[in-house]
């Protein structure tokens, strides 16, 4: 009932339709598509999916929950929008589906957490085939580069400090800091130097630990 | 290397050569590259890796001495405390451009509040985020994957979720002497009918009347989906609608060309479409046809009125339009099924 031959996802934004500008909120053809949504369309649904399934996956891929599959969560969760249609009341469309994204996160990662509790503890775990084949169960491919970055940081507060100090007051900002800093009297110049040192050290000290690891 | 602390834009190199005295605050008063690139962490994949690593550096503070340490204002803010509900108001319509260089420092200060304001824009930004660049690899990672969806909405939807519609889907046998029965029945007649005209009829070439259905080029099987097809079709008949019958002769002339551009989409093959959606199509398109032809019945015998006449075309087209906008409900689909 619900195939569609071809995906409108795949759709290039040329041609005499495009579906990207029917993602403007305040349009006719947007409100209509979030009624037939409601109604349960299937092409409306996958018109919705198409205008935010972006901000769905930006805002999983950043939240603890559902960083580690960004991919599977939002599909459990667009799955829920449209298993919900029914509910949804009108109003903003964007606040009711991030609800369900957020709830869906939430639930996930504790799903997964005790899953992965009761396999450490050996008290039992959900057979591996109920994994989707892409499921990454192993750490974050980027917890390496985290690492070396806290690492080198101490390292760079700890051998140059004046440059560690810079590079962080100069983003993360300290009133008082700064105006220590104008009474020290360093000139803009050496701020500028600083900062760009700074980069330059951390970039080759993690590239080193990177490639060391 | 993908660590996101290092691709902060480089402060601007104007501001290196200015007088190195009174200078009101640590950053330069533009920095427009910085704001952009905010805008961009904002709406990206990598944000919460960003917030890691200044976290980071923000921590890596305890490392130094006692005396430094004290020099930096402890404790994390919450974004209220940063931005005032009107700034905010102003993030959320035209991006971090609207940020002083105090409250920029104040988020990466407190780096959990980026989270807070990405779902802020999310949830009610305007416009303008959808004009910030996505990544190339964030854009098609967004556009893949509905197949997924589809597959198991396919099954959940109609199995688990909608028990009472599945029941009448054409794998179950349908009762003696129910309504479902008589309805099934029908759509099969009109089927057979429909069938039976295109087999006599192959070679038809139909005139169409370039308007409505009868656009050129509306049955190409050159769409990527059916959603296309049918909101194609949905702005071809907008388009009729868009245009003036000064009497009943113009309205009758409008209205048979829009019924016989009607059976041409019955009779047509629509290769973009899948099975139950083309049944799904010219059962419709035979609907409306009738609804057309009852106006032209009522204007030639001069039942209806000519503002009526166009007012009740107009409602069964401009019905029509919002149809093909959203196409068949999965309710319609099995009931076609």
């Amino acid at each position: 009932l619900f195939v569609l031959p071809k995906s409108a996802a795949a759709k290039q934004t040329t041609g005499p339709f495009d579906a990207m500008s029917n993602c403007d909120e305040e349009s006719d053809e947007y409100k209509r598509t979030v009624e037939g949504f409601r109604d349960g369309a299937p092409a409306a649904f996958e018109q919705l999916w198409l205008c935010h399934n972006s901000e769905v996956l930006a805002y999983l891929a950043n939240r603890p929950c559902g960083r580690k599959d960004p991919v599977r969560v939002s599909q459990q969760a667009w799955i829920k929008v449209w298993i919900k249609r029914q509910q949804f009341k009108g109003g903003c469309f964007r606040a009711w589906l991030f609800t369900i994204v957020r709830t869906t996160c939430i639930d996930m990662g504790r799903y997964d957490s005790s899953k992965k509790r009761n396999a450490d503890t050996g008290l039992g775990s959900i057979p591996e085939g109920f994994d989707p084949p892409d499921r990454r169960d192993d750490g974050h491919p980027l917890d390496e580069e985290i690492t070396a970055l806290r690492e080198c940081l101490q390292q760079l507060a700890a051998m140059d400090s004046d440059v560690f100090e810079t590079f962080q007051v100069i983003h993360l900002g300290d009133h008082t800091v700064e105006s220590a800093m104008e009474i020290i009297g360093i000139p803009r110049a050496t701020v500028y130097t600083r900062v760009f040192r700074a980069k330059k050290q951390l970039r080759a000290c993690i590239e080193k630990k990177m490639s060391q690891s | 290397m993908n660590t996101i602390l290092l691709t902060i834009p480089d402060l601007p190199a104007e501001w290196r050569d200015l007088a190195e005295t009174s200078w009101a605050g640590l950053w330069p008063e533009k920095w427009p590259e910085l704001s952009r690139w905010l805008d961009q962490q904002l709406v990206g994949m990598s944000l919460g890796q960003l917030v890691e690593e200044l976290r980071i550096l923000r921590d890596a503070q305890d490392k130094r001495p006692a005396d430094v340490k004290n020099l930096v204002e402890a404790g994390p803010k919450t974004l209220d405390q940063i931005l005032t509900p009107e700034i905010r108001r102003k993030v959320l319509d035209h991006g971090t451009s609207a940020l002083s260089q105090a409250e920029i420092q104040g988020l990466f200060s407190s780096p959990e509040t980026l989270l807070d304001l990405q779902e802020d824009i999310f949830i009610n930004g305007g416009k303008f985020w959808q004009t910030v660049p996505r990544t190339e690899a964030h854009k098609q990672l967004a556009q893949s994957g509905f197949e997924a969806i589809q597959a198991r909405i396919g099954t959940e939807a109609t199995s688990v979720l909608e028990p009472a519609q599945n029941q009448n889907s054409a794998d179950t046998p349908v009762k003696p002497g129910s309504w479902k029965n008589a309805v099934f029945a029908a759509t099969v007649l009109a089927m057979s009918v429909l069938v039976t005209l295109a087999v006599l009829n192959p070679s038809r070439e139909p005139q169409m009347s370039g308007t409505g259905f009868g656009t050129p080029g509306l049955l190409d099987n050159n769409v990527d989906s059916q959603l296309e097809y049918y909101q194609r079709m949905s702005v071809a008949n907008a388009e009729w609608l868009k245009k003036t019958r000064k009497n009943s002769t113009e309205l009758l002339a409008a209205l048979r060309s829009y019924g016989m551009d009607c059976k041409m989409v019955i009779d047509s093959e629509h290769p973009a479409l899948d099975d139950r959606n083309e049944r799904w199509l010219k059962l419709k398109c035979s609907e409306w046809k009738g609804r057309i032809e009852e106006i032209v019945v009522a204007l030639e015998s001069e039942k209806m009125s000519f503002e009526d006449a166009t007012t009740k075309a107009n409602e069964v087209v401009g019905n029509l339009v919002k149809k093909l906008h959203v196409g068949p409900t999965v309710q319609e689909l099995q009931q076609v099924g």
